[in-house]
């Protein structure tokens, strides 16, 4: 069964003691998890002033390691956004590009988003929104940011009604809320657990809206298909989960 | 390897499931390897602050799952502080009578360096109980009133040195905690908490020693698989895993 991971990150997490990997040093590790394609993002973008040097630092840390798939951070709250994501469609083929509304201020129901959203849809580019990188409980003292709240997140979803959207970092009961009654809307599993993780997920929402990801290197990577050794779930919906839906999904 | 599961909420009244829940709980543990659980009561079934009669509910779900399932469940008496000096004797005693209670559960009802807490560790002094604390870096929370910070754990077990302590949450404490936790020999770490961030397992047994860790998932808030994950995912070798996952709680819960 393949696996193809919705959420994967190289660069560096000032916060916490994180391996620290070069491209194919992650597809290594991944492997080694049974994870055989990713997409990955650069975690530098998340405090940098603007995302530019750092997807494209990812764009070429990647070059010759197949199994990466860069997503590249786009920050529509600066005023370069367009040019930030022109630079990236000339450096490689880009299915989805990811905004990091809480780290970089990003109004969701904003205008600048809705034309990044315009211009994603124009150009065949899928939006993935991260609603969080880590525990907001556990960001350092420093840091002052909140991930945005399921008002505002149904507030965006219904701004863009029928708009594909991949939500990244989502917990169990977020991820039922934001996909109730929004076929278009994916979740990543990277922070979704309960008691029996995937029957729990599944009894909330459709197996075709959700994927799997291991948030590598933020979370323990070995947690993410912990969730799928043991799940009383049936073979195709385990199949979808681990590939196809993200598949799907960023070539519909 | 079989898994000894230090930190376990089989009880969860939340989908009102009832009892029977908790046997179609340990059977999932068992899928996973866990052969015996420490079952702490569905603590915040009444909110943070349960009066008498609430807390004897949660202990009666606790003392039923321990008698109907000695060889697989070790019992903790959930504890209000609170609640005076009267009504902790009055809780401890009556729940120490079943065999298989061995430990004292602390939640978020006040801080742990709070004077109500003196007769509690009496207590578990008095009957050989270990405590569990609840624990959370209070940085982003901000409620140290009333909920626990890592050297708030550490300053109680300082306090009674005869009593061994379990600080609960290794990844709410985080890095602090584990320093805070590193010349206190009475107490040890859970690994429960949160979603398995990498690196803090590692970290944890890199200074205090896997000796000093235990395996926790915080099921159901949590998945066994993930949270056995966070410990074989961390690459700490078979001797370590096997401490962490077993070996401690066993020692320390002095289960054969």
């Amino acid at each position: 069964m393949k696996v193809f991971d919705a959420l994967t990150w190289l660069g560096h997490w000032p916060f916490a003691f994180l391996a620290q990997r070069n491209a194919a040093g992650l597809a290594r590790h991944l492997r080694a998890h049974g994870i055989d394609r990713a997409l990955v993002s650069p975690l530098d973008a998340a405090f940098a002033p603007e995302p530019g040097p750092a997807n494209r630092a990812l764009f070429r840390a990647v070059r010759g390691v197949p199994s990466l798939e860069v997503a590249p951070v786009i920050n529509p709250a600066v005023a370069d956004w367009r040019d930030q994501l022109q630079d990236c469609l000339d450096r490689g083929p880009v299915r989805l590009v990811r905004v990091l509304p809480s780290y970089h201020r990003v109004v969701l129901t904003g205008p600048a988003m809705r034309s990044l959203m315009a211009e994603c849809r124009r150009r065949g580019v899928k939006v993935a929104i991260q609603v969080r990188l880590i525990d907001e409980r556990h960001e350092h003292h420093a840091v002052s940011l909140r991930p945005p709240k399921v008002p505002a997140l149904t507030r965006f979803l219904d701004a863009f009604p029928g708009e594909p959207v991949l939500l990244s970092g989502v917990l169990r009961t977020e991820a039922a809320t934001l996909t109730a009654g929004r076929p278009q809307v994916r979740v990543d599993l990277a922070f979704v657990e309960w008691l029996e993780t995937l029957r729990t997920a599944l009894a909330a929402v459709p197996a075709r809206q959700v994927v799997f990801a291991s948030h590598t290197p933020i979370l323990e990577t070995a947690a993410a298909p912990a969730k799928f050794a043991r799940a009383r779930i049936s073979p195709s919906a385990k199949r979808a989960l681990l590939g196809a839906n993200l598949e799907r999904f960023l070539n519909a | 390897m079989t898994v000894l599961d230090a930190h376990t909420h089989p009880h969860f009244r939340e989908h009102q499931a009832g009892r029977e829940a908790a046997d179609a709980f340990l059977r999932e543990a068992q899928r996973h390897g866990i052969e015996h659980v420490v079952a702490l009561g569905d603590v915040l079934a009444f909110g943070r602050n349960p009066d008498e009669d609430q807390l004897r509910s949660i202990n009666d779900d606790t003392l039923w799952l321990v008698q109907r399932h000695p060889r697989r469940v070790t019992g903790f008496c959930y504890l209000n502080p609170t609640l005076g000096e009267r009504a902790v004797w009055r809780e401890v005693e009556r729940c120490v009578a079943v065999p298989g209670m061995r430990g004292l559960k602390l939640e978020v009802a006040n801080n742990a360096r709070d004077a109500c807490m003196r007769p509690v560790m009496q207590a578990a002094e008095r009957h050989g109980l270990v405590v569990l604390q609840h624990a959370w870096s209070m940085t982003k929370i901000r409620q140290r009133s009333f909920h626990t910070d890592p050297e708030d754990a550490v300053l109680l077990a300082r306090r009674f040195p005869n009593v061994r302590v379990i600080m609960a949450h290794l990844t709410g404490c985080g890095v602090r905690g584990v320093l805070a936790a590193r010349d206190c020999d009475n107490l040890v770490v859970d690994t429960s908490g949160a979603a398995p961030e990498a690196g803090i397992v590692a970290y944890a047994v890199e200074k205090l020693g896997a000796e000093r860790v235990l395996y926790g998932s915080d099921a159901p808030i949590r998945d066994f698989a993930v949270a056995i994950a966070r410990i074989t995912g961390a690459g700490l070798g078979r001797d370590a895993e096997r401490r962490i996952l077993r070996e401690n709680a066993r020692e320390l819960l002095r289960l054969p």
